[in-house]
């Protein structure tokens, strides 16, 4: 009787564990297949489509993209498209509207500093940043953060409590932040030796930085520690990297530096498609080289603020009770229902779509240091801030929530799939709300894991545990 | 409601987050303004990207440009305050990126500037000597141990070559320039006997303080010796260092960065604006109006016989600038016509399209934005940040042909919306007519006259009506709950924090002071330096 409990038992236990381990299990299968780098992309498209589920409707294998989804479909083979999630934390955290689908990517809510704008705990891609450089396999930068439109409000993308980055939305920046110092190996003897000389500088220059980060951070005691470690790791980072030099990145000779894409009123919506496009060659070289396996990208902060050419036509919106105007995606977001704006958000949301499958292209077609295609070993998550439904016209509902992955990461995930998440398509609240909310939080979960971070078992102060089990192959 | 006095028994209700606003003590303790006494102290203070840029110059006659600065981030409606705010991550790779450059670029004028021209190590020796007096003036105190040895590492390649020498030095300035002592002030300070959480600063510090006050930058040598002789002890010594330093050409321009931290229009801001509003300025519009802002700064504070704050918010110095005479010219035709009229009365420096066009947003005017500012900014009381859901609580169902005013109010007429939008809503209507880059158009969208009118009840006193902008911005300047807001908000930017308990001895001198002078601007900072608790810092915790 004794042995039959015990066996009982461990016949559960085990199955538990292999249905909890077996995405892991798979994982380390892959990763032993293969040896590109894991990389990620997070997608933050601000505020939603509002008078839309989106991305599909139908059954899991037999769907259909949505109109405004539509330009994917010529990647539905490589894609989980998910409607009716939720906001990271619906039904668990406090608060709602911007303050919680802003932090769509970190599931700690706002509420800091008693700004409900202002998230509580760091986003992943800064968790998974952090883990990469901890473990030197990060590239030059743990992570980048870039973005379209205007830099604006508060965005998805937090360091730390109440810290949101703001992105760098100039191209020419981001590239001479990523690639002024990418330079080929030194070509005759005089070469080497100047860059010998150059390192061996650069190194003492790093010396005097650390030393003097490590006596400021003493002298102010415990609230040194809780200001500079930060910066002081990431000064660490950076000799680390000077001392691998290129020698420690295979791929630095395989891969193609990008041309600067120059100055340029950036911010200027004229610019949009052309900001986009520079912005997508940067993330297929950035990866490719191997200079960070983490971007983050939004298309707009929390304001959504953002525009796109005259020749798109967006309609101009009248001043709203936000006190915004004019032909931008969020002061359509507070008016009320209208052909107009209806008409906005299905530019706005088509011209999201377009830039996403341009991104897709951009990984199909780029080839890493290991001969592989980037979207092999790239995970794309494409989360909206807020929702939308054409049964619930709400203008700032954190349900029905559209969510694209992109990428098999290495066989791990099964894609070519529509999953209809447990949100509800009417009501701020109800069954299925919160857990839906809760599957956001096991999504960010399973990218996490998949970067290696696989003794992560939860994410932000959602109490979520586990991996999003249907994500899986 | 955000601590308002008296809002407490606002029957509407309020959000529930609302509870987490402390309590401003105005009245309790016979302050002519509410102050909040919530900041968090800390000894490690972030340069402003304004003070790097200030620092730089001092140091090598030139700085990178602002804007490519990792810009702050401002977690509330007030100005920027930098305690206990240290570079993230990110922004650490792009301001490596920056003083990198940076250094190259000045390493060829700076090499000429350290007279050095010898070769090996006598050439090492000299640029040792000028890298090390170089660090004391740019981390603000004498070397540390240690760093000699290093700054010898980084000089090795200085063999008289140009390009030895070049290596060299612009390691060493790309060293200092991205040290935590360069892009940080500390101020830990001595424990004071019998003054528990208060601590004293030495005689550098306070130098450094006072400087940065006042210039935005580093001490300069008369200062420091004032510092070394122990002259700074004294109140009276202060402001006098104080004044002198104000006077300066870097002093007008650190006033002019502080009165716009106050205006909320410290960031370029007319070029984010859709283009159909910026059409025939010219690409010197943005930063000649902030120049014209500037100049009315200057004329109101430093030529004035009698500088108030009052006469900061009423002001007419700068009507007749060029780039305001562009923006009050007749413009257009119909509904959008443009161009000052009576009833326009621009008072004051909010009315400038500098300061316009940091409240306004991209195609419009942007009337509970500015007026939330008014409310915080002017009269020290705190509007909560809209709850959840705010905008699915707005009314839908507009009346059709309802003037802009019309819309909004009936959008946040319901009863939620209304308990905190009463408190701002009538100054943000007044300044409707403005667009985005300042403007008068003449009349609502819909054709009809604007509606200007409102009232408002500061914390201080009874209700004033208004039926213009130009009469709500006269009213607010003759107030003496203003006058005490604005000495609130220098002395946070003195100490680049919000204020705390530790801080009420200061807050009653300054408070004595702006009765006395009815808001005297010079008065408010000279109250500040001098006292004694300028000296002192408060303990983190």
């Amino acid at each position: 009787m004794s042995r039959m409990r015990v066996s009982r038992r461990q016949i559960l236990q085990n199955t538990a564990l292999a249905t909890l381990l077996s995405p892991v299990l798979r994982k380390m299968e892959a990763q032993a297949a293969a040896t590109s780098p894991r990389r990620v992309i997070l997608i933050f498209s601000p505020n939603g489509p509002m008078v839309a589920a989106g991305p599909a409707t139908g059954s899991e294998s037999a769907f259909t993209l949505h109109d405004w989804w539509k330009p994917l479909e010529r990647h539905r083979a490589d894609g989980i498209f998910m409607s009716h999630m939720a906001s990271t934390g619906v039904g668990v955290l406090a608060g709602g509207g911007h303050g919680i689908g802003g932090q769509v990517f970190d599931g700690y809510g706002g509420g800091y500093n008693g700004n409900q704008y202002l998230t509580q705990g760091p986003s992943i891609d800064q968790v998974i940043g952090r883990r990469l450089e901890a473990e030197n396999r990060a590239g030059i930068r743990r992570s980048v953060v870039w973005g379209s439109g205007v830099s604006d409000g508060n965005g998805p993308y937090v360091a730390s409590p109440g810290r949101h980055i703001r992105p760098e939305v100039d191209p020419s920046k981001a590239w001479n932040d990523i690639f002024s110092g990418f330079v080929a190996p030194a070509a005759n003897d005089a070469a080497m030796k100047r860059a010998a000389a150059l390192r061996a500088r650069d190194q003492s220059v790093l010396d005097l930085v650390n030393a003097n980060c490590a006596a400021v951070k003493s002298a102010l005691g415990t609230e040194g520690s809780r200001l500079l470690d930060d910066h002081c790791t990431t000064l660490r980072s950076f000799e680390r990297n000077l001392v691998a030099g290129l020698a420690g990145n295979p791929a630095a000779e395989k891969c193609a530096k990008p041309a600067n894409p120059g100055s340029m009123i950036w911010t200027d919506p004229e610019n949009v498609d052309l900001q986009m496009s520079k912005f997508i060659e940067l993330m297929g070289a950035t990866l490719a080289c191997e200079l960070s396996h983490v971007i983050a990208f939004q298309f707009g902060s929390q304001g959504a603020r953002n525009r796109l050419a005259a020749s798109y036509g967006v309609p101009s919106s009248p001043t709203a009770d936000s006190g915004d105007s004019g032909p931008a995606h969020h002061p359509w977001t507070h008016q009320g229902n209208s052909e107009a704006r209806v008409t906005a958000m299905r530019l706005f949301q088509t011209w999201y779509s377009t830039q996403v499958a341009a991104l897709i292209d951009k990984l199909k077609n780029t080839v890493d240091a290991y001969g592989k295609p980037l979207l092999d070993s790239t995970l794309v998550v494409w989360a909206s801030e807020l929702g939308g439904n054409e049964k619930n016209r709400d203008s700032h509902q954190n349900g029905s929530l559209p969510v694209v992955v992109f990428g098999k990461g290495q066989g791990l995930f099964r894609t070519g799939r529509y999953i209809r998440g447990k949100s509800p398509d009417t009501g701020r609240l109800g069954a299925g709300y919160p857990e839906a909310g809760r599957d956001m939080g096991r999504l960010l979960i399973s990218v996490m894991q998949y970067m290696g971070l696989s003794d992560i078992n939860t994410v932000g102060s959602t109490g979520v545990t586990g991996p999003l089990m249907s994500l899986y192959a | 409601m955000g601590g308002i006095e008296g809002d407490e028994g606002d029957e509407e209700g309020t959000p529930a987050s609302d509870d987490a606003a402390p309590a401003p003590s105005a009245g309790s303790a016979g302050l002519l303004w509410p102050v909040r006494l919530d900041g968090a102290p800390s000894a490690l203070r972030r340069l402003t990207r304004d003070e790097l840029v200030s620092t730089l110059e001092v140091l090598t006659g030139t700085a990178p440009a602002r804007d490519d600065l990792p810009e702050e981030q401002r977690s509330d409606h007030g100005p920027l305050l930098t305690s206990g705010m240290s570079f993230i991550g990110p922004e650490i790779g792009k301001l490596k990126q920056v003083m990198s450059d940076f250094a190259v670029r000045v390493t060829p004028a700076m090499l000429v500037k350290t007279g050095c021209a010898s070769t090996q190590q006598t050439q090492r020796d000299c640029l040792l000597a000028w890298s090390l007096r170089f660090a004391e003036q740019a981390f603000r105190r004498p070397p540390g141990t240690g760093e000699s040895a290093i700054y010898q590492r980084i000089l090795a390649s200085a063999d008289g070559t140009k390009d030895g020498n070049t290596i060299a030095l612009e390691g060493v300035l790309t060293g200092i320039f991205f040290s935590p002592s360069f892009l940080y002030r500390t101020e830990i300070g001595a424990a004071v006997a019998g003054k528990a959480g208060l601590r004293a600063l030495d005689s550098n510090d306070l130098a450094v303080r006072l400087s940065y006050l006042a210039t935005l930058a580093p001490p300069d040598a008369e200062l420091l010796d004032a510092a070394k002789t122990g002259r700074l002890k004294d109140g009276g010594e202060r402001g006098r260092q104080f004044a002198r330093l104000a006077a300066s050409d870097r002093g007008k321009r650190a006033l002019a960065v502080l009165v716009f931290e106050w205006l909320g229009a410290n960031e370029r801001k007319v070029h984010e604006k859709s283009q159909k509003y910026l059409t025939g300025l010219g690409a010197d519009f943005e930063p000649s109006v902030r120049a014209s802002a500037e100049a009315a700064i200057r004329k109101v504070v430093l030529d004035s016989a009698d500088p108030t704050v009052g006469g900061l918010l009423s002001t007419d110095a700068y009507l007749a600038d060029a780039p305001i005479q562009k923006i009050r010219q007749a413009f257009g035709t119909g509904k959008t016509a443009s161009g000052d009229t009576a009833e326009t009365g621009r008072a004051g420096l909010m009315m400038h399209p500098h300061v316009l066009a940091g409240h306004t947003k991209d195609d419009g005017a942007s009337p509970f934005q500015i007026g939330v500012f008014m409310r915080e900014a002017f009269l020290c009381e705190p509007i909560p940040s809209p709850p959840p859901g705010a905008a699915d609580m707005a009314r839908d169902g507009v009346p059709p042909g309802s003037t802009m005013r019309e819309s909004l109010e009936y959008r946040t007429g319901a009863g939620l919306c209304q308990g905190c939008h009463q408190h701002f809503a009538p100054m943000g209507y007044s300044f409707m007519p403005f667009d985005p880059v300042g403007r008068w158009v003449k009349q609502d969208p819909t054709g009809k006259p604007w509606d200007l009118s409102g009232s408002i009840t500061p914390a201080s006193g009874s209700a004033f009506s208004f039926k213009t902008p130009g009469e709500l911005m006269r009213g607010l300047a003759s107030l003496p709950q203003v006058h005490g807001c604005f000495a609130q908000t220098a002395l946070e930017l003195a100490f680049g924090r919000h204020l705390v308990t530790e801080d009420q001895e200061m807050l009653v001198a300054l408070n004595d002071a702006v009765k006395k002078t009815r808001g005297g601007v010079a008065a408010i900072f000279q109250t500040i330096v001098s006292a004694p608790s300028f000296a002192n810092t408060i303990a983190s915790r």
